[in-house]
């Protein structure tokens, strides 16, 4: 079944509830959960197929870039912790081939989950190596854009009322989030 | 005791309802204030009702000390379900604090930490003049009076400020801390906040975490911070600010925070009067020129403390602890705190470099 899509659903439902149910309710706490329903609803129904593409492209670019900076490290002398690059390789590895498995997006949150995790450990570890060693400050600003991208492609993805598409292109193309392949 | 609520769950008429609680408030003030008698209640009403916070309005009369006195009140009750941790205890001792100093803050009055009296924990204000709408604040009011309740909050808000608090009189645990090490404490916090609520890691937040330590300025002063101070927290009438209102964050601390908190956009009042000129304003009446990094730093952790209040709410729907539907979707308010933090981290580092 293609349709309707989640999006569709979703939508068809709030639709449905505002014009149906809303304006049958009176001023008061249930139309206030009721509004507070479908202000949720209709974000879902922007940004339900997003998802998959902003979890892949990050993927791609947190293992790149957390690939990059611990090799420069290495080679500035610096001992990265045992534990990054095998769970950087274990990330890497981590999501499956979506033509083999039912299992896609939730194979990419997991991945996604233990990138995060990972990065949670090399922010202060990095923040620690640069107070001993200033000259290395390139890297965390490296780690800095990595989350500029990362915060512009989750903006872009979830659709949210805080800026406008516009402004949400434009937040793309000036982190660089909209070229993974770079 | 909780016969009121219970009495109230039940859902009895109304008069029944406000009578029962109006007994409750007598008792509250007869066992709370000193040689009092012949306690009364009247006009007792909801003044507004949500799933965290409830208000009455009443009036208050009794006898104390061969006088009659007569206090337009209103009792704050605190229900579950909460999107930051208080109690209103913290509050009640702020306000005590505040009291007889000349500032725009309701008198405290009495109050039932622990809800043994009213049935939820509460404290009893005196009622101020004046209305706290902001979308009317913010959008219908006529332009003049607009910017000139804007103008008068900054220098309530410097007024505040000035005011000459010993910071373990507000928290004892502050007794003999260096000023960076107090502020740390607020920062530290909302770190533990972000670290027990969060439900994925979230290295972004918790990276800006790390910055705001990293570059954690050394406060020119320490005062008492109201901690929520922004359009709806505070009463307003005839272009004046009548008195600010909801003191459950407030904390000793660098005063700069109220102004980052002013100023988020989700609620700024910037279309009105321009952060520069509350600044000025504020600069006049206190008598002290602030450095523009400064600003942007306590900025930046308002974004972070949103963004830490957003992930709370979203945990607290996701765990049932509250079935509040606005705070179901708190978590996609995230994002864009960080991409404004990660924005004026650079407008930090450019201001550093001029300073």
């Amino acid at each position: 079944m293609l349709k309707p899509t989640i999006g569709d659903l979703v939508g068809n439902i709030s639709r449905s509830l505002r014009a149906g149910v809303l304006e049958e309710l009176p001023e008061g706490g249930a139309r206030r959960q009721l509004k507070a329903a479908l202000h949720a609803l209709d974000r879902v129904e922007r940004c339900w197929k997003e998802l998959g593409q902003m979890l892949f492209e990050d993927h791609r670019d947190i293992v790149a870039t957390l690939r990059d900076m611990l090799a420069g490290l290495e080679t500035e002398g610096i001992v990265v912790p045992e534990s990054f690059h095998p769970r950087l390789r274990a990330a890497a590895d981590e999501v499956p081939d979506p033509a083999r498995s039912r299992h896609f997006l939730a194979a990419q949150i997991d991945a996604h989950e233990d990138l995060q995790a990972l990065l949670l450990e090399i922010d202060p570890w990095l923040r620690g190596l640069i107070k001993e060693r200033a000259e290395l400050e390139s890297y965390l600003e490296d780690l800095g854009l990595l989350y500029r991208r990362m915060v512009a492609r989750e903006l872009a993805a979830m659709k949210g009322d805080d800026f406008t598409a516009e402004e949400l292109d434009q937040l793309m193309r000036a982190t660089g989030a909209d070229r993974p392949e770079e | 005791m909780n016969e009121v609520p219970s009495q109230l769950g039940t859902s009895p008429p109304v008069d029944v309802a406000e009578a029962l609680l109006g007994g409750a408030i007598t008792r509250l003030v007869l066992t709370s204030l000193k040689d009092v008698s012949d306690v009364s209640v009247a006009d007792l009403h909801v003044l507004f009702g949500g799933n965290a916070r409830r208000a009455w309005s009443f009036d208050l009369s009794f006898a104390q000390a061969g006088a009659r006195k007569c206090i337009p009140c209103v009792m704050l009750c605190q229900a579950a379900g909460r999107q930051i941790d208080s109690d209103v205890s913290h509050e009640f001792e702020v306000l005590v604090a505040l009291n007889g100093r000349g500032l725009r803050v309701p008198q405290a009055i009495c109050m039932d930490p622990a809800g043994e009296t009213i049935g939820y924990p509460s404290i009893v204000l005196e009622r101020l003049d004046g209305e706290a709408n902001a979308v009317k604040l913010l959008r219908k009011l006529p332009a003049e009076e607009k910017s000139s309740i804007l103008s008068d909050l900054a220098v309530a808000t410097a007024d505040l400020h000035r005011a000459d608090i010993d910071p373990a009189e507000l928290d004892p645990a502050l007794g003999g801390l260096s000023p960076v090490d107090i502020v740390r404490r607020q920062l530290n916090h909302w770190r533990a906040q972000f670290e027990a609520n969060r439900q994925e890691p979230l290295p972004v937040l918790a990276g800006l975490f790390n910055w705001l330590d990293d570059h954690l300025p050394e406060p020119e002063r320490i005062s008492l911070v109201h901690g929520d101070l922004r359009p709806g927290n505070f009463l307003y009438r005839n272009g004046r600010v009548t008195g600010l209102l909801d003191w459950e964050m407030a904390h000793a601390g660098d005063p700069l925070e109220d102004i980052g908190w002013i100023y988020r956009p989700l609620w700024s009042p910037e279309a009105i009067l321009p952060i520069e000129g509350f600044l000025e304003r504020y600069e006049t009446e206190l008598g002290q020129k602030l450095r523009p990094h400064l600003i942007t730093y306590w900025r930046i952790f308002s974004e972070v403390k949103f963004a830490t209040i957003s992930v709370t709410a979203s945990k607290a729907f996701a765990s049932g602890e509250t079935r509040n539907i606005r705070h179901a979707d708190r978590q996609s308010k995230v994002a864009p705190c960080l991409w404004r933090s990660l924005e004026w981290i650079r407008r930090f580092e450019g201001e550093v470099r001029h300073a």
